[in-house]
């Protein structure tokens, strides 16, 4: 067995572990800011959607102001944002570099794009459901988790499945700057060293995850389809 | 009792201000259907929305419920009085993701009632609509009348003194309409609930309301009891509505397209005779043609109930003497019978 991987793949055979290890930063940057980028996205666009004109919290500054926010920072390539960030990391997590120097500019990639995506989840559920919920005497609060978004769920789903790959295209990327993680590996093998079948198994293992992602995310979705 | 009081309301848009209702006065008692009628765009569900306060009228406007003035009260009270006041919707709005039984235990989940209590109200609703083997299914499995049924009891659910019904039979068929108008008249009998109804359909207000109140433009034109309303409709648009659910007003058309159905000999006349007043008893039209030896040659005759009394009448060609035509003309007038000569 070790024969025939050494034979396929000449140089991973020999760094089987950096390659676990790799995989596993990736998954903690995958996790952590995943989990932190989910919750202040939801938070973000639940404010979106209720704060806009016919919203169930009209309030136009609020809205103008987040939504001009997030067109900010979603216009700034990530290659750009984690070199700029690096300030607040250190200021944030007391380091720049590493898989804990990654979260911030990871979280500030995702959010923006995340809560335009929750907004226009939530924007789908029909404007009929929040009237017949006002007209039963519920509040803005209990609008939000009773209807908004407990009909949306499998919107929401899908794009955090889509939110989820393209964040572990971010986490590759800020591999390159030190973030470690299968980015990092494949470049400092697969590409520096041009042993190309590093490259090559980082990417059968990337594709496994994004295989793993659809396919839980599509249970969900399926489960709360009626 | 719902009091509405100078109720008007603007919509701001890109042309400028639009007037969707003005200066809207009335009064609903308790235990009444109330029908408002009026074609799309009169401002008939921008009025039902007002009285629970779903649309805030313009200052000035009040809206009372008994003796508590709603427009006036603080948000969380507002929405505590929204308990008592049920709506249907014209596309039901139930929740997709619910089941039947969810949906109808949906206004009462967070008030500190219990879980099995919630469901024995739902459970009583649901045989009260007609729909005891549903609870698990979900809306999307429903067809249009089941899914009233199932609004019907998510609004009773909270025990509400009125229910507004916007559109609420306006995407059902014929048949559907008929039971669910049916459904709403038996629980305005058996629970006291007092019913607003808003509709386009001339049939809904016919067979469902005691009093009526036509909408044009955002105005109230007419208002009263439903049949004092249609026997002897005062405005166009409310007698649009009339003729449009009245085969008497057909005769025009159909001269229109056969002339030849209608020729008519010298001397005769084509004419419609329209009952202005209930209980219209008397055998008028043989009491004519004996009085005044006429033939009148009944071409149709029309009855529908409205408001449990009847309204109709009769076209017909009504030939003989000219002179003694004018005199039986004459004297149906004063019989309360409406005459027109076609």
């Amino acid at each position: 067995m070790y024969e025939l991987v050494k034979k396929l793949l000449p140089h991973v055979a020999d760094k089987t572990d950096e390659l676990i290890y790799s995989v596993y930063q990736t998954l903690v940057m995958l996790t952590v800011s995943g989990l932190i980028s989910f919750v202040l996205g939801l938070l973000l666009g639940i404010v979106l959607v209720v704060t806009r004109e016919g919203g169930i919290l009209p309030h136009r500054p609020v809205n103008a102001a987040l939504g001009f926010t997030v067109n900010l920072f979603r216009s700034i390539p990530f290659v750009i944002l984690l070199a700029a960030l690096i300030p607040l990391s250190r200021l944030l997590t007391g380091t720049a570099i590493g898989t804990t120097g990654a979260m911030v500019p990871l979280i500030f990639g995702t959010v923006p794009f995340f809560s335009r995506q929750v907004e226009t989840a939530l924007s789908g559920v029909d404007h009929g459901l929040i009237e017949a919920a006002q007209s039963m005497g519920l509040s803005a609060p209990g609008i939000i988790v009773r209807v908004l978004l407990r009909e949306s769920i499998p919107q929401l789903i899908r794009v955090s499945q889509i939110t989820s790959i393209s964040l572990i295209g971010l986490t590759a990327m800020a591999g390159a700057i030190g973030g470690g993680g299968l980015g990092d590996f494949a470049i400092r093998y697969g590409h520096q060293r041009g042993q190309t079948d590093v490259t090559y198994i980082t990417v059968v293992v990337i594709l496994l995850m994004v295989a793993i992602i659809q396919h839980l995310g599509n249970l969900v979705i399926k489960k709360n389809t009626h | 009792m719902i009091r509405l009081e100078h109720i008007s309301k603007t919509f701001s848009s890109v042309q400028g201000p639009v007037k969707a209702l003005s200066d809207i006065s009335l009064q609903i008692e308790k235990g009444e259907i109330f029908g408002i009628i009026g074609f799309s765009g009169a401002g008939k569900s921008t009025l039902v929305r007002c009285i629970n306060l779903l649309e805030r009228p313009d200052r000035g406007g009040k809206v009372f419920i008994d003796s508590t003035e709603l427009s006036a009260l603080p948000y969380s009270e507002l929405r505590a009085a929204r308990l008592n006041i049920g709506m249907i919707f014209q596309h039901f709005n139930l929740m997709p993701s619910r089941t039947v039984l969810d949906n109808v235990t949906f206004p009462l989940n967070y008030r500190r009632i219990p879980a099995t209590q919630q469901v024995r109200k739902a459970r009583h609703l649901l045989e009260l609509v007609g729909l005891e083997n549903f609870e698990q299914r979900y809306p999307s499995e429903l067809s249009g009348g089941q899914k009233q049924r199932v609004a019907i009891a998510r609004a009773l659910a909270s025990d509400p003194k009125i229910l507004l019904c916007d559109e609420a039979t306006s995407a059902l068929d014929p048949q559907t309409t008929r039971e669910i108008l049916e459904l709403l008249a038996s629980l305005n009998a058996s629970l006291g609930l007092t019913l607003v109804v808003i509709t386009h359909e001339m049939a809904v207000v016919k067979d469902l309301c005691h009093k009526v109140a036509v909408l044009e433009q955002g105005r109230l034109v007419e208002s009263g009891e439903t049949f004092e309303v249609f026997s002897n409709p005062q405005q166009e648009i409310t007698r649009r509505f009339v003729s449009a659910a009245s085969n008497l007003a057909k005769v025009e058309q159909l001269k229109k397209l056969r002339p030849d159905f209608f020729a008519l000999k010298a001397g005769e006349l084509l004419v419609r005779l329209s009952y202005l007043k209930r209980s219209v008893s008397e055998p008028l039209i043989s009491l004519i043609t004996s009085r005044f030896s006429l033939q009148f040659n009944i071409l149709y005759a029309d009855v529908e109930l409205v408001g449990g009394a009847p309204i109709g009448g009769t076209v017909g060609v009504l030939g003989g003497q000219s002179g003694s035509i004018a005199e039986a003309l004459h004297f149906l007038e004063q019989k309360n019978v409406k005459v027109e000569v076609l």
